[in-house]
């Protein structure tokens, strides 16, 4: 029987859905890398691996998933030096097999992930692709912000990375609790606030030209297929992961740029997956504004039906 | 769980940082955190099922459980519906983001 691995925390629902369909079609090897790597050998002459139970050969593996940032696993929470070392071990075994499973049957490959995995790089090779891309500055100097913003009319800010930040209590935090808590969305650009403001360092800083939208795009690119669901604009919300109330429906792209899409997802990217973000313009462009190699998709699929993880189980067998 | 840095108080901020705005999702981050703690992850099934053998996956969450930021909140420890004793869990915040950065 063929084998596929699945490379997620315990917590991570998306892995579910797509470990229930392989259900009976594979043997599947689940691993948490973050939280526990089962014990695992590997012969190098004949390519005969085990990992927990199960035995199989390198070539069984029909497909593979990593939802985890394999290539850049942090293990600072571990204090114990043993632990630690232990862990590094574990994770350079896992990671020095699994490098033997061809690119071409991760969804996606850890260092292909990396590179894509960013605001400016991804948007850049975007354009070039055929893709509208709204213009941005990226800069440390508020000068070149409020020029930007001056020559392109009203602009928006949001952060470059995807590193967790909230402001609670006063205070910046990495992880809120569950309680209120402020956070750095994707917010319409107001040049005063930075002139009246508290004091700001050099860290630089995306200012895009704001598009008037009509609504937000989804879209998700398995493989060759592209599906897509669609928000109407509600009220002045900028930021779409903040709307309360969500009448999204299916959308369906057009071919030329479904084509492009996949052009930049798997051409460009080497992806095999990917969801970007788009914004329909009251122009009836779509504009690109994020890419995210590994975003999720669960509530197009529990709400909108959308085939996702199906379409990803079969990339896998 | 909350990960304190250093005092900022006084201490210049990223730009970005000075355009912070309220999550108006607390209610639904909540509702989602009940869910999760109903279900625990069977390693027999590989994924997270319910007392009664019902996916976790399955539940409609009151908002995507994605693409922003949600909190952390530590699932405590207690007994599966087979009897196995689970230890207390911390549950990261939910982005579009790849486990592990």
């Amino acid at each position: 029987m063929s084998v596929c691995i699945v490379i997620a925390t315990e917590h991570d629902l998306h892995a579910d859905s797509v470990v229930d369909r392989l259900r009976g079609k594979s043997q599947i090897i689940r691993i948490d890398p973050l939280n526990y790597i089962p014990s695992l050998s590997f012969r190098s002459e004949s390519s005969k691996c085990q990992i927990g139970d199960i035995r199989f050969h390198l070539n069984d593996v029909t497909g593979i998933i990593c939802r985890v940032a394999l290539e850049s696993v942090s293990l600072e929470f571990l204090v114990d030096p043993v632990q630690k070392f232990a862990a590094r071990e574990h994770l350079d075994a896992l990671i020095g097999v699994l490098l033997n499973i061809p690119e071409t049957k991760w969804i996606n490959f850890p260092w292909n992930d990396s590179i894509a995995d960013g605001k400016i790089y991804p948007l850049i090779l975007a354009a070039r692709a055929g893709i509208r891309v709204p213009p941005f500055v990226v800069s440390s100097n508020r000068k070149y912000l409020f020029e930007f913003d001056s020559l392109c009319g009203p602009s928006i800010i949001k952060p470059l990375s995807d590193m967790s930040i909230a402001r609670q209590a006063g205070r910046f935090v990495e992880i809120p609790e569950m309680a209120e808590f402020d956070a750095p969305y994707t917010t319409d650009f107001d040049p005063g606030r930075l002139m009246d403001g508290e004091a700001e360092d050099e860290t630089p800083t995306l200012v895009q030209k704001k598009i008037q939208k009509r609504g937000d795009v989804r879209v998700v690119v398995v493989d060759r297929q592209v599906f897509a669901s669609y928000m109407p604009k509600k009220h002045s919300i900028v930021d779409s992961r903040m709307a309360k109330e969500r009448d999204e429906f299916v959308f369906y792209l057009d071919a030329g740029l479904s084509e492009n899409i996949i052009h930049l997802t798997h051409n460009i990217l080497n992806l095999r997956f990917a969801t970007m973000d788009f914004i329909h313009g009251i122009d009836d462009v779509l504009y690109l504004v994020d890419v995210n190699p590994s975003g999720n998709f669960l509530w197009q699929e529990t709400m909108l039906g959308i085939p996702i993880s199906s379409a990803l189980s079969e990339g896998l067998l | 769980m909350m990960r304190h840095s250093e005092n900022q108080t006084s201490r210049p901020l990223p730009k970005v940082l000075l355009y912070v705005s309220p999550c108006p999702l607390i209610d639904d981050f909540e509702t989602s955190r009940r869910l999760e703690e109903a279900a625990a992850y069977d390693a027999a099934l590989q994924m997270s099922v319910f007392a009664d053998g019902s996916p976790l996956y399955c539940v409609r969450y009151p908002t995507p459980p994605t693409a922003t930021i949600t909190p952390g909140h530590t699932i405590p420890a207690g007994y599966t519906s087979t009897g196995r004793y689970k230890p207390a869990k911390f549950v990261p915040s939910k982005t579009d983001k790849r486990a592990g950065k």
